[in-house]
C-alpha cells in the first residue's frame, strides 16, 4: 500500500512540475511573440504606443514599442523608467534594459518641458554610464510635450547631462579622417533579427547634401543591422517647401513585387525626421505622389 | 572633464568643423597662423590624440562641440 501511495505522490510530483514547466515557457513564447512582432505592429496600427529604446544583442539602442498603460504624464515617465531595468526583459525577449537594479530612482519632475531625474550615488559607478544616458534620454523624449532631459545624483544637478536633447546621438559612429565638410546624418535601419528600427548617428566628411547622403548610405547593410534600400535606387531630385520635404526616386525603390514596403519608406522618413527639422516626408516615383509620411506618426 | 578646451580654444575648433582652415582662422581671429597651430596642437595634446579629425570626435563625445 506504501509503494502504491509512494508511486502515486511520485507521478503526481512529476506531473507537477511539466505543467509548471510548460506554463513558463508558455507564458514567456506569448511575451516574446509580443515583442518579435514589433515592426507589425507599428506598420499595420494606429494604436497609440509608447516606443521606448532597449539593448539589443549587439549592443544597439534599438526603438522597441510597447503598451504603457497610464493616466498621467508623472506615471507614465515612471513606467517608461521601470521598462528600463537590466532585468525587466531578459527572460522575455532578446532585448534587454539597462538601468541596474541597486540604482535607485529617488524621484522625477517635469519643470518646463524638462524632465529632471534624481537617481541614487550608485548612477555614477556604472561603466555603461553613457548608454544608460542615451536609452534614457531618447525614450523620455518620445513623450509629447517634453524637450529635455537632466540628470541629479543626490539632489546635485551632473552639469554635462544637463538639459540633454536628441543632439547626443545615438549609437554613434564616427567615420571621419579630416575636419572639411563634416556632417552629422541620422540614418535608421532594421535589427539583425528583423523586428525593430535602430537609429545610427553617423558622423562622416561628405559634401554633398545630407539626403543624399542618407539614401545613398542606406543602400548598404551594415555588420549586424538590415537596410531594405535596393543598389538601384536613385533619388531623382528633392525639394524642402514649408517643413516638408519631397522626395522623388527612381523605380529602384520599388521591390519586386512593383511595390514599395513599409520598412523602406520609414526608414527614410525616419531619418529625414532625426536629421532635419522636417515634420512631413512626401515620396514620389517618376514624379508620381506615392506616400506623405508625417513626424507624430513614427 | 568639462570645460577642457578654453573659450580661444573653443573659438578656433568651433571654426575649423565650419570648413575654415588655419588661414581664415587666423585671419579672423587676428592672430598668427602659428598661434592657431599652437592652440590645435594644445588640444590634441591633452586629448591625448593625433591629429585634428580624431580632436574633433573627442570633442564632440565629451560634448566640447556640438555638429
Amino acid at each position: 500500500m506504501n509503494q502504491i501511495l509512494g508511486k502515486f505522490y511520485k507521478t503526481t510530483l512529476i506531473l507537477f512540475f511539466l505543467l509548471a514547466i510548460y506554463t513558463i515557457l508558455n507564458v514567456n513564447q506569448k511575451e516574446k511573440n509580443i515583442l518579435r512582432t514589433n515592426l507589425e505592429l507599428e506598420d499595420i496600427t494606429n494604436l497609440n504606443t509608447d516606443k521606448v529604446y532597449l539593448l539589443d544583442k549587439n549592443g544597439y539602442l534599438v526603438k522597441v514599442d510597447v503598451f504603457l498603460d497610464s493616466k498621467t504624464p508623472d506615471d507614465k515617465i515612471k513606467k517608461i523608467l521601470d521598462y528600463l531595468r537590466v532585468n525587466k526583459h531578459q527572460k522575455t525577449t532578446d532585448l534587454k534594459g539597462y538601468i541596474k537594479e541597486n540604482i535607485k530612482i529617488l524621484d522625477y519632475k517635469i519643470e518646463d518641458k524638462n524632465i529632471k531625474i534624481n537617481f541614487s550615488k550608485d548612477f555614477l559607478k556604472d561603466p555603461q554610464e553613457k548608454q544608460v544616458i542615451t536609452g534614457i534620454v531618447y525614450s523620455l523624449l518620445e513623450l509629447e510635450g517634453i524637450e529635455k532631459v537632466s540628470f541629479l545624483v543626490e539632489n546635485e544637478p551632473l552639469k554635462k547631462y544637463s538639459n540633454l536633447t536628441k543632439e547626443i546621438g545615438i549609437n554613434n559612429e564616427y567615420i571621419m579622417d579630416n575636419t572639411n565638410n563634416i556632417k552629422k546624418i541620422v540614418l535608421y535601419y532594421i535589427d539583425s533579427t528583423n523586428n525593430y528600427y535602430v537609429p545610427v548617428t553617423k558622423y562622416l566628411n561628405d559634401e554633398r547634401e545630407k539626403i543624399e547622403i542618407i539614401i545613398d548610405e542606406l543602400k548598404n547593410t551594415k555588420k549586424n543591422l538590415i537596410s531594405f534600400i535596393n543598389n538601384a535606387t536613385e533619388l531623382l531630385n528633392y525639394k524642402e517647401e514649408e517643413n516638408v520635404l519631397y522626395l522623388n526616386f527612381n523605380n529602384g525603390l520599388l521591390d519586386k513585387n512593383k511595390e514599395v514596403t513599409e520598412k523602406v519608406l520609414n526608414t527614410i522618413a525616419y531619418s529625414v525626421f532625426d536629421t532635419y527639422k522636417i515634420n512631413t516626408v512626401i515620396f514620389e516615383i517618376n514624379n508620381e505622389k506615392l506616400k506623405m509620411i508625417q513626424k507624430n506618426n513614427n | 572633464m568639462n570645460n577642457i578646451l578654453t573659450p580661444r580654444e573653443k573659438e578656433i575648433f568651433k571654426l575649423l568643423i565650419e570648413n575654415y582652415n588655419t588661414k581664415t582662422i587666423a585671419k579672423r581671429l587676428k592672430i598668427s597662423e602659428k598661434t592657431v597651430r599652437n592652440h590645435i596642437s594644445n588640444v590634441m595634446q591633452k586629448l591625448g590624440v593625433n591629429g585634428r579629425a580624431s580632436a574633433v570626435v573627442e570633442l564632440i563625445k565629451l560634448k566640447e562641440l556640438s555638429i
